[in-house]
């Protein structure tokens, strides 16, 4: 059984919505930019991939209200709609300030806690939209968002909810975030030049850019959508979800946990390789990262690689940690409705130890009923990959 | 009125929404502004802020009004 995708909502570097995000992507531009901020001066790292405007609203409520108008829904049961927000840090920028503040001797703000809590951003959403039918956070690094919408494919499937707010929200540029991938070697150093700073797949890529945002897709069973007459941009049609129980930071160099998300993705959605269009890639651009799961893919894919072409739009957006999964799902969707994939900018000198096709400009995408598959990696060896059909 | 009406009243405010010419002594905190348990907590907050001083727990749980707050703090000066 799918999920009928029916709305779409995103504010990222490259926009504040998910259509203008996904016309910069389209554009080839860069959402990530300089570290001007004065408690960014002393860090090694100064690039970061900031929203666009000035966010008076948690990311998280603005996405979803923009998804929420974009599916058109009016009423839903309460009890019958649900949550699924995810985030690998919470609010963490709650937590520094406050630090700051209990060690000058000052009165902490009684939200203290409920804004830094992992969960905040799943449950004002559902405060807001008054979803009764659960209300879930998972948290699994930056496979987080991918993992959410792969929760809430599992509720419709089973029955427990119509609709559900699905995706994922992080707002963690702060100096202790940075300073902390930094520390593991995480993080892309090419200060004098941001937007080349995130470049998966090229032989001199060296580490993410931390980016910030949310992204969000209103999944609604097929018989909910169809009975008010929705038009899907596309369908949720399988998830794999896999662990390395290897390390806390490094992926298992085997892949072979990556590779079974992959497989069981698939395998869910009843497809086999050869219905693959498009793999949207985690590559995070990490030497490591990128390495493995490029191994990975090309396992997958064998003789469908003919096919088949990978894009890492992460070139473009920097890394939103808890929000990427989501993100890449908002752009898969788009994916199919517009029939086009998105590029992979930076990739001057492809790194010729890795096996695979990845789209330099945009391309389109191949008539029938081609499927995009999308992966999810995070910190812990938690693997996330969603199948998405038109 | 006085800069513990205003420290007062911009707290609030800021907590609430209100516009601050909306706000006057007479008014409870709870009833008439909707300050809630947690909120007054807030309330607390951007007065030390904007006065440098700490309010102890105990002396809060006294406020019911704003004039309670303002006079409060005018017992304190």
């Amino acid at each position: 059984m799918t999920a009928a995708i029916t709305g779409l909502g995103a504010i990222t570097c490259l926009g504040a919505t998910a259509p203008a995000s996904w016309k910069a992507l389209l554009a080839g531009q860069s959402g990530i930019s300089a570290l001007t901020d004065e408690w960014a001066a002393p860090l090694p790292v100064r690039i970061a991939g900031r929203v666009a405007g000035d966010a008076d609203e948690p990311f998280a409520i603005t996405a979803a209200r923009e998804a929420w108008a974009d599916a058109g829904l009016t009423e839903v049961d309460p009890e019958r709609l649900a949550v699924c927000v995810g985030s690998a840090l919470g609010g963490l920028e709650v937590a520094e300030v406050n630090s700051l503040r209990l060690r000058d001797g000052k009165r902490l703000s009684p939200y203290t806690i409920p804004a830094f809590m992992a969960n905040s951003a799943a449950a004002t959403v559902a405060i807001e939209f008054d979803a009764k039918a659960g209300c879930y956070c998972p948290t699994s690094a930056c496979a987080s968002g991918a993992e959410a919408i792969a929760q809430g494919l599992a509720l419709i499937r089973a029955g427990l909810a119509d609709v559900v707010i699905a995706g994922g929200a992080e707002a963690a540029i702060t100096s202790f975030t940075i300073a902390g991938f930094a520390a593991a070697q995480a993080l892309s150093r090419r200060n004098d030049a941001p937007q080349q700073a995130s470049r998966p797949f090229d032989v001199r890529r060296d580490g993410f850019v931390l980016s910030e945002g949310a992204a969000i897709v209103i999944l609604e069973s097929t018989a909910h959508a169809a009975a008010r007459g929705a038009q899907p941009y596309a369908h949720v049609a399988g998830a794999g979800v896999t662990s390395d129980a290897y390390h806390l930071t490094a992926p298992a160099p085997d892949g072979a946990q990556q590779l079974r998300a992959m497989r069981l993705a698939l395998a869910e959605a009843d497809l086999d390789a050869f219905a693959l269009a498009c793999v949207a890639a985690h590559a995070s651009s990490t030497q490591t990262g990128d390495a493995v799961e490029a191994q990975a893919i090309a396992a997958l894919l064998g003789k469908a690689a003919t096919n088949c072409i990978v894009t890492a739009t992460k070139s473009q957006t920097g890394h939103l940690l808890g929000a990427a999964g989501a993100l890449q799902a908002v752009f898969a969707a788009l994916t199919i409705r517009d029939r086009v994939i998105p590029a992979t900018i930076n990739l001057d000198e492809p790194d010729a130890n890795l096996p695979i096709d990845v789209a330099l400009k945009p391309i389109a995408l191949p008539p029938g009923d081609a499927a995009v598959l999308a992966n999810s990696f995070g910190f812990g060896g938690q693997n996330v990959s969603l199948v998405f059909i038109p | 009125m006085n800069e513990y009406f205003d420290a007062v009243a911009e707290a609030i405010s800021e907590v609430t929404g209100r516009p601050v010419a909306t706000l006057a002594a007479a008014q409870s905190l709870r009833a008439d502004l909707g300050i809630d348990s947690l909120q007054i907590w807030e309330v607390v907050v951007g007065i030390e802020e904007q006065l440098h001083l700490r309010i102890p727990d105990a002396d809060i749980a006294k406020w019911q009004t704003v004039g309670d707050a303002v006079a409060y703090l005018e017992g304190r000066a």
